[in-house]
């Protein structure tokens, strides 16, 4: 069985991971148009060659992340999602954001 | 833990396992630990600890188990006087019997040692408040998760049968954990020997037991496996006190 | 001699028959026997066509048939990087229905399965069109009431399902085990008897020999790797054989939707599974209809070779390739030998892999593109096939007159940005 190495769990058989769609670096939800949201949810690069995608290690509920050869099913490698996201977006502004459909 | 059998009546108020029925079937005899019937013996206590040093499949799933999961769960823990595992999918064994294991950075699940009593489990439950500066938070695993054993000679080669994970003693030393699937389930599996008795904890969503249960029995066949109690696994940690000395 | 009274129509029947044998003795007498070719050798490449159509597999020999037919619009290249019928069409399992959930979808393929009813005559070519019905099981009390109301749709649409107990599947597949005592107890089954497969061969030679003989040009080999778009219209196609001008394109490539989308500029609601599926020997005939089971993703059924076609769900994650997997293979086996104990003793004689372009909502993505008289046929998932006449016909109407035929026009790719999905997930036979 192909296997996919899991930062957390090391390497482990595919069929241990859940595939999460493309990793796609998420708009402002408040800023952007309703198409651009339409085409965050919906599109897809759907790439033939190098991709960057979300799996997720079932029993350990890991979301991580995995650049992968969609032609010829390689794995380069995988990695822990704090890597692009080096913080939590806890600022006041994204708290003011979130809160921003509710009105005063 | 040292009391004679018990006798479960209709309206007890003690905890039973998942399992229980089958058990009370095939003639188990219980003893109350903490405030659950466990398994205590199925046979005479020589032919179950003879069983269990070949391959046996034990129901833990009474036992007291907690965890504690947030950025500041280490710390948290640390201070509770715990000795902590360095990094994930390890565990650590406490001085009184305790095991502490750590499932990922930030999560930790503490397991009930198998004799004495329970009471620094309790302790840190009531000591924990969300209102705690340090962010860790209450997982209540007690009812969440099945907690099996698969003790003897024979359980490694008994597992790798549903088992993808190679559980031999190099690869796989004791106080080891997997996060691993078997028969489609989700199961965390920590090695912890009794002595030079080769023992692997498995715990499950505990809705899940009675499947793993018939899963694990029917692995064990060709091995001449069968259900042992309790108290064969104490009689296995005795013996390495013994033989240590 | 024997005094019976005589039945008229036997002798007619008789003579008709006749006439097969002399014909069959007349060509065997025959010195030559001249090679039928159905299609147009490759010539070469023109400069300029009125339109090209990217994809030579069942749907774009059907839109290019279509073109020619209805619309008398012959200047057409259908051009394709490997060959005739080659990629997915040679690859899918061949079933054909329209028992879906949407009014939407169950109008649309209804109009395809009563064109495929047709499509021998009209060819005068055998397509190898076999009425065996289709039967969807029901393992949950969700299952059944999605069901009734699948039903409900199609008999609204003039489409026959029909909600059926076990007892009635019993007697509508004697092979399918209905024994309280399995993992997953069939509880009921979703019977629609338009249900129907062809030879999927069949249906693209016939398209493509129609089209070629009203003037369509064929050519394989030719690989799009670039479309030339002007101030947002759409004016010509590179290929490996060179550039063609045009007036017009359709994108009809199941597997590459995204890849050719992308040299126009566009991005598609779509990723690409592979989808599995794999035969046993020839056995006598035990099986007539088309049986699936969305819950133990599986679906079967015996082709009129004898060989069981056993399909299921698509690979877990997307992959542009055609590997069989032996994880797949174990898992249709197990999920088949639920329903059909029997053949466990049957072997296996092949297996493979198709790419199958998901859309979000399960249904396809075709109509206009954000370019101008470029054409988009795609997001065919795991329900292409059944589609290839009526999405021939609608797409070829529209590409002739530039108007948006009703049928189709809610599966158009602007239906993402008004968030109006056509929801088949739960319809779609065990790919999910």
């Amino acid at each position: 069985m192909k296997q996919l190495c899991c930062p957390l769990n090391g390497l482990r058989n595919i069929s241990e991971f859940l595939y999460g769609g493309e990793y796609h670096a998420k708009p402002d939800q408040i800023s952007c148009s309703a198409r651009d949201w339409a085409e965050h949810v919906f599109f897809d690069e759907n790439n033939a060659g190098l991709v960057i995608e979300w799996w997720c290690h079932l029993p350990t509920s890991y979301w991580f992340l995995v650049e992968r050869n969609t032609v010829s099913d390689e794995i380069l490698r995988s990695f822990p999602c704090s890597d692009i996201y080096k913080q939590r977006d806890d600022s006041p502004a994204s708290a003011s954001r979130d809160k921003g459909g509710q009105g005063e | 833990m040292d009391q004679s059998p018990l006798t479960l009546v209709p309206g007890s108020l003690l905890r039973r396992s998942p399992l229980y029925r089958r058990h009370a079937e095939t003639g188990a005899s219980f003893r109350q630990v903490d405030d659950c019937a466990v398994p205590y013996r199925f046979r005479s206590h020589q032919e179950d600890t003879d069983m269990a040093r070949q391959l046996g499949l034990v129901d833990l799933c009474g036992l007291t188990k907690v965890g504690y999961k947030g950025p500041g769960a280490s710390l948290w823990l640390g201070q509770e006087g715990l000795l902590l595992p360095a990094e994930p999918n390890l565990a650590v064994l406490q001085p009184d019997g305790m095991l502490v294991a750590r499932l990922s950075l930030d999560e930790f699940l503490v397991l009930r040692n198998l004799e004495s009593d329970s009471s620094l489990i309790c302790d840190m439950e009531s000591a924990w408040s969300l209102d705690s500066a340090v962010q860790t938070y209450l997982l209540p695993r007690r009812d969440s998760h099945c907690w099996l054993a698969v003790v003897g000679a024979e359980a490694r080669q008994m597992l790798s049968k549903i088992c993808a994970i190679n559980l031999h003693l190099d690869e796989f030393p004791n106080l080891k954990i997997a996060q691993t699937i078997i028969a489609d389930l989700s199961v965390i599996i920590i090695r912890h020997d009794l002595g030079l008795t080769p023992c692997f904890y498995l715990l499950a969503d505990v809705a899940l037991t009675e499947y793993l249960w018939e899963v694990l029995q029917d692995a064990m066949d060709e091995f001449a496996g069968a259900t042992v109690g309790l108290a064969a696994l104490l009689t296995l940690k005795t013996l390495l006190v013994e033989s240590s000395k | 001699m024997f005094d019976v009274p005589v039945d008229e129509s036997l002798i007619s029947l008789s003579i008709r028959e006749l006439q097969v044998p002399f014909g069959l003795l007349k060509y065997g007498l025959r010195k030559r026997y001249p090679a039928q070719h159905h299609f147009t050798p490759s010539k070469k490449l023109k400069q300029h066509y009125d339109v090209v159509i990217i994809g030579a597999g069942g749907h774009g020999s059907s839109i290019a048939y279509y073109l020619a037919k209805y619309h008398g619009i012959t200047d057409v290249a259908l051009i394709d990087k490997g060959y005739l019928g080659g990629g997915n069409t040679a690859r899918n399992t061949a079933v054909i229905r329209s028992n879906y959930l949407t009014p939407e979808s169950v109008s649309f393929y209804r109009d395809s399965v009563r064109l495929y009813q047709g499509l021998s005559n009209e060819f005068d070519y055998n397509i190898m069109m076999e009425n065996r019905g289709q039967l969807t099981l029901a393992h949950s009390d969700a299952a059944i009431r999605n069901f009734r109301w699948r039903a409900e749709v199609n008999k609204h649409l003039g489409v026959r399902s029909e909600l059926v107990d076990r007892k009635t599947i019993g007697e509508i597949v004697p092979s399918l085990s209905v024994t309280e005592d399995a993992r997953f107890p069939i509880l009921a089954g979703l019977w629609h008897e338009d249900g129907a497969t062809a030879r999927h061969d069949a249906v693209v030679w016939g398209y493509a020999r129609g089209a070629c003989q009203r003037g369509v040009e064929l050519h394989q080999l030719t690989e799009a790797q670039g479309i030339d778009i002007d101030q947002g219209r759409v004016v010509g196609v590179h290929t490996n054989r060179g550039r063609i001008r045009c007036a017009a394109v359709v994108q009809a490539v199941a597997g590459a939707s995204s890849t050719v989308g992308r040299m126009a500029g566009l991005q598609l609601p779509i990723h690409s599974f592979p989808l599995q599926a794999m035969v046993t020997q020839p056995y006598k005939p035990v099986l007539t209809p088309h049986v699936s089971s969305p819950h133990v993703h599986v679906y079967v059924h015996q082709t009129s070779r004898g060989e069981f076609v056993i399909g299921g769900g698509s690979d877990p994650y997307p992959l542009y390739g055609t590997r069989a997997t032996l994880e797949q293979r174990e898992k249709l086996s197990g999920a088949v030998l639920e329903l059909f104990p029997f053949l466990a003793q049957a072997r296996v004689l092949r297996q493979w892999a198709g790419t199958t372009d998901m859309t979000p909502d399960y249904s396809p993505v075709m109509g206009l593109s954000p370019i101008k008289n470029y054409y988009l046929d795609a997001g065919w998932g795991t329900w292409g096939f059944k589609a290839t006449p009526i999405c021939g016909k609608t797409m070829a109407e529209l590409v002739a007159t530039g108007r948006v035929p009703d049928l189709i026009k809610p599966f158009e790719l602007e239906r993402f940005y008004r968030f109006e999905q056509i929801n088949e997930a739960g319809s779609t036979a065990a790919s999910h």
